[in-house]
């Protein structure tokens, strides 16, 4: 925690008085998670506000891509945000919010996935991908194409480093932090990282190396 | 972890770039009242319940105030009150002279009249001749008892008698009182000669 942390924790100013809250949003704006956490914790509602709108996509989107499934993220993303609600006033600044958040969400999945015994990997479950209309017809279709072929290659990654890639990639978490929101040993969590990236990487190469072969045909 | 190992993951710029540009859901926006919902209900409801149960530790302070108001005005407003020297009853000193008082004024009464006041006096005559050891439990806490007894005074020789065992007993001043009283009830009375 540096020095701007602690410090912010121990401002015991109230946040959001009735005539303050444009100023107070501005505030909160400029503060660490986790003195968002502690002041939402001390009965601050805006500031939860600010820490939700900051954080609520790319949880969502991890959930999503661990589960696969719209329905399941948005039942384990609200069960994720609740638990972290109820269970404020435990709330201790020991690791990064975004560690502690994540790692609630990974365990509200596992949880959900015990529980139900149906989770299954659709691919179909996904909102389509579509191209950005903003760009050139053939910039947008290579791009719609190498989505296409990271989404297909990330549901072929196994759970645990499909898991290791989403938390690095959404979460902003370092090894350490993946493998403290995961429950593993470091290793553990640096090699299921190693291995993802190799994998993606190796599908996306070897796609474009068939999709250049396959253009090449027609000049020759 | 150090930092080359994030550094050595971050140079594929291609996955990184490319997951990016696909990973662009956001939150429906049901989902997103939902979770705001619950927590500004939770922030309410904490507030409501720190309401309705916050007055109560400034009654219990207000309260143990002026309980120990009340104590030490009780103290104060009791002039002569001082707690004991030593505060177990069982063990407690009590003044030696007390006792040794009413040894003395008993004795001064017995002396002055000759015999035991009324109210030391034994119930009965029984009582009164009964040796010491066969009497009452609480003769015994009686001082013993000096002089001669009536069935001694009865006639002039039992109470020389008397006398002489008080004499020899080591009683010379009860012997002369006896005396005393013996040659007021028996005028002719001469002591005989050994």
């Amino acid at each position: 925690m540096t020095w701007m942390n602690t410090a912010a924790i121990h401002d015991p100013a109230p946040l959001c008085g009735p005539r303050d809250v444009a100023y107070a949003r501005r505030m909160t704006d400029r503060l660490e998670d986790s003195a968002l956490m502690l002041r939402y914790r001390d009965g601050d509602a805006a500031a939860f506000e600010v820490l939700y709108l900051r954080h609520k996509d790319s949880l969502y989107r991890y959930l999503l891509r661990l589960s696969m499934n719209p329905h399941t993220a948005e039942d384990v993303f609200q069960e994720a945000w609740g638990k972290l609600i109820r269970a404020r006033a435990n709330y201790r600044p020991t690791a990064k919010f975004t560690t502690y958040l994540f790692r609630v969400a990974h365990n509200c999945f596992i949880d959900h996935v015990r529980r139900s015994k149906r989770h299954s990997g659709h691919s179909d479950a996904i909102p389509e991908l579509v191209a950005d209309p903003a760009n050139e017809p053939e910039r947008q279709t290579e791009q719609l194409l190498a989505r296409q072929r990271l989404e297909a290659a990330l549901k072929t990654l196994p759970d645990e480093q499909r898991d290791a890639f989403l938390l690095y990639e959404e979460g902003g978490l370092s090894v350490d932090d993946i493998a403290l929101a995961t429950g593993v040993n470091r290793e553990t969590a640096k090699s299921r990282l190693r291995y993802a990236n190799t994998k993606l990487r190796a599908s996306m190469h070897d796609a474009d190396a068939v999709e250049n072969s396959v253009k090449r045909i027609p000049h020759e | 972890m150090s930092k080359t190992d994030d550094k050595l993951y971050e140079t594929d710029p291609l996955v990184g770039a490319t997951y990016r540009e696909l990973a662009r859901e956001t939150v429906p926006p049901d989902v997103d009242a939902a979770v705001l919902t619950q927590a500004r209900r939770a922030v309410a409801s904490r507030s409501g319940i720190a309401r309705l149960t916050g007055w109560l530790r400034p009654l219990a302070f207000v309260a143990t105030a002026g309980l120990s108001l009340a104590l030490i005005l009780q103290l104060s407003n009791t002039p002569d009150w001082q707690l004991p020297d030593n505060p177990d009853p069982a063990v407690a000193p009590v003044p030696a002279d007390i006792f040794q008082d009413a040894a003395d004024r008993t004795a001064e009464e017995i002396r002055r009249l000759g015999q035991y006041p009324a109210m030391l006096a034994p119930p009965d005559s029984t009582a009164a001749t009964a040796p010491a050891s066969e009497s009452a439990p609480e003769a015994s806490l009686l001082p013993a008892r000096e002089g001669c007894d009536d069935q001694a005074r009865n006639s002039s020789g039992t109470w020389w008698q008397c006398i002489r065992e008080l004499e020899e007993r080591g009683l010379p001043e009860v012997a002369e009182q006896e005396l005393q009283a013996l040659l007021r009830a028996f005028p002719q009375f001469s002591a005989p000669q050994e």
